[in-house]
């Protein structure tokens, strides 16, 4: 439409409106669907199922479970829409869980590295408690 | 001319741009307005400005801002609701995702400076024990001194003590030396033991009838009474003359004085000083047996020579 708007002046009443004919043409297309799965949406579902491995790896089961859940959902009905043809939703449903495995890994890797660093933190205290002790005995 | 084409172009366009919405809009939902966007929107804003998000997870709010950027240009396009909301999640867990790797990478952070505190106080704990364990040491040892002194210093006493045995057990046996030794010159002056201690009876051999010098024989006795007083100067002697019943009481008491003086001044002529002797004459007092029998008055006629104890005292006659 912004194209169209552009070249206006310089084009005559007929083309512009084929063009726009074609606009609308494109448009409605988007509304189409059932296409084979593209070797975009085969490649996404992978990495999707990837980072869902990765995620159980760090231990997203026990610090970050509902993520993790909804990943594997959405994963699986990313599967569904592909069986049934509907491939536009199988690239939503695998973007998505892809994110929320990422979210669900990361959240697991935060947790527990907060842990050791509060964990750290407690040998160090404990560690000055017993100079202390030491040093006045 | 011109400018009336250009008005007709437009409001051509305008219409066709009209048909083209509405064919958009039966595609998607009727609505501009979308919560989940809305709520992307606000959270991305959040995150944005937080400076901890924006310096640790840089790529990650860039992909949200571009989904954000997506869903609401589907969304101001008209889009499929699904689509528009597809996108805005995906900007949601990104910034979801951002947030929680700022948490991550200041969580790694700490770590980092923990590890360095730790090993400074490691470092520093080893320094207290080392220090502990020198004191520790140091006061082991003093410990050790001490006692070590203190056996020294006990060693040295039990040497004294054993010092002062031996002394106190040498002078012991001087004494008993001296007490047998003072024994054995009582025995050679033939004195005798006494109520008033040691008497040394001479009798008138030493002199002659009616006499008071001292015959020569009488010099040996005289000599060992000398040689005992210098040894214990400590004893003083008291000397007593005596006579049977013939002759006068005056008479008496004068010979009898005499002949204790005649034994003094062999003494002191002997180097016994003047003070140490005394002498008395009781003339025919105390006779020691019958003035009746000629052997009874050869007893009587006789100087009893009594020695002192060791503080110079001698008891007065009392019977």
């Amino acid at each position: 439409m912004v194209e169209l708007m552009n070249i206006l002046p310089t084009r005559p009443p007929s083309s512009l409106i084929a063009s726009g004919v074609i606009a609308c043409i494109l448009l409605l297309g988007g509304c189409a669907t059932a296409q084979p799965p593209s070797p975009q949406l085969t490649a996404t579902l992978a990495t999707a199922n990837e980072t869902v491995k990765q995620a159980r790896e760090v231990g997203a089961q026990e610090y970050a479970p509902l993520e993790l859940q909804t990943a594997e959902q959405k994963l699986e009905a990313a599967k569904t829409a592909i069986a049934k043809k509907d491939n536009e939703r199988a690239g939503w449903l695998a973007k998505e869980a892809m994110v929320d495995a990422k979210l669900a890994e990361v959240k697991a890797r935060s947790a527990k590295t907060q842990a050791a660093a509060r964990e750290l933190q407690e040998s160090i205290e404990t560690l000055r408690q017993e100079i202390a002790r030491k040093k006045n005995g | 001319m011109k400018i009336s084409a250009c008005t007709r172009y437009t409001s051509l366009l305008l219409v066709i741009l009209f048909a083209g919405s509405l064919l958009v809009a039966g595609c998607g939902g009727p609505p501009r307005y979308n919560p989940l966007v809305d709520e992307s929107r606000a959270s991305y804003a959040d995150a944005a400005s937080d400076p901890d998000v924006v310096a640790n997870a840089p790529d990650v709010l860039q992909a949200a801002e571009a989904d954000l950027r997506r869903s609401e240009q589907l969304l101001h396009d008209g889009a499929d609701p699904e689509e528009v909301e597809h996108y805005a999640y995906l900007a949601k867990q990104r910034v979801a995702i951002a947030r929680e790797t700022a948490r991550l990478k200041q969580a790694e952070a700490s770590i980092k400076r923990a590890e360095v505190e730790r090993k400074e106080v490691q470092l520093e704990a080893r320094t207290v024990e080392a220090e502990a364990a020198r004191a520790e040491a140091e006061a082991s040892r003093r410990e050790a001194e001490r006692r070590a002194a203190e056996a020294e210093s006990n060693r040295e006493l039990a040497e004294q003590k054993a010092q002062e045995a031996q002394l106190a057990r040498q002078q012991a046996e001087q004494a008993l030396a001296r007490a047998q030794e003072l024994a054995n010159r009582i025995a050679e002056l033939e004195a005798e033991q006494t109520a008033r201690g040691l008497v040394l009876t001479l009798s008138d051999v030493l002199f002659d009838v009616d006499k008071a010098d001292l015959k020569p024989g009488a010099q040996r006795a005289i000599d060992e009474l000398a040689n005992f007083l210098n040894e214990y100067p400590e004893r003083n002697v008291l000397i007593e003359g005596f006579t049977d019943n013939t002759g006068s009481n005056e008479y008496n008491l004068d010979l009898s004085s005499r002949r204790a003086m005649s034994v003094k001044t062999a003494l002191v002529a002997r180097g016994i000083g003047d003070s140490r002797v005394r002498t008395i004459g009781y003339g025919e007092e105390y006779p020691k047996a019958t003035n009746g029998t000629a052997a009874g008055r050869q007893l009587n006629r006789r100087v009893e020579v009594i020695i002192s104890d060791k503080s110079g005292n001698i008891p007065t006659r009392s019977n």
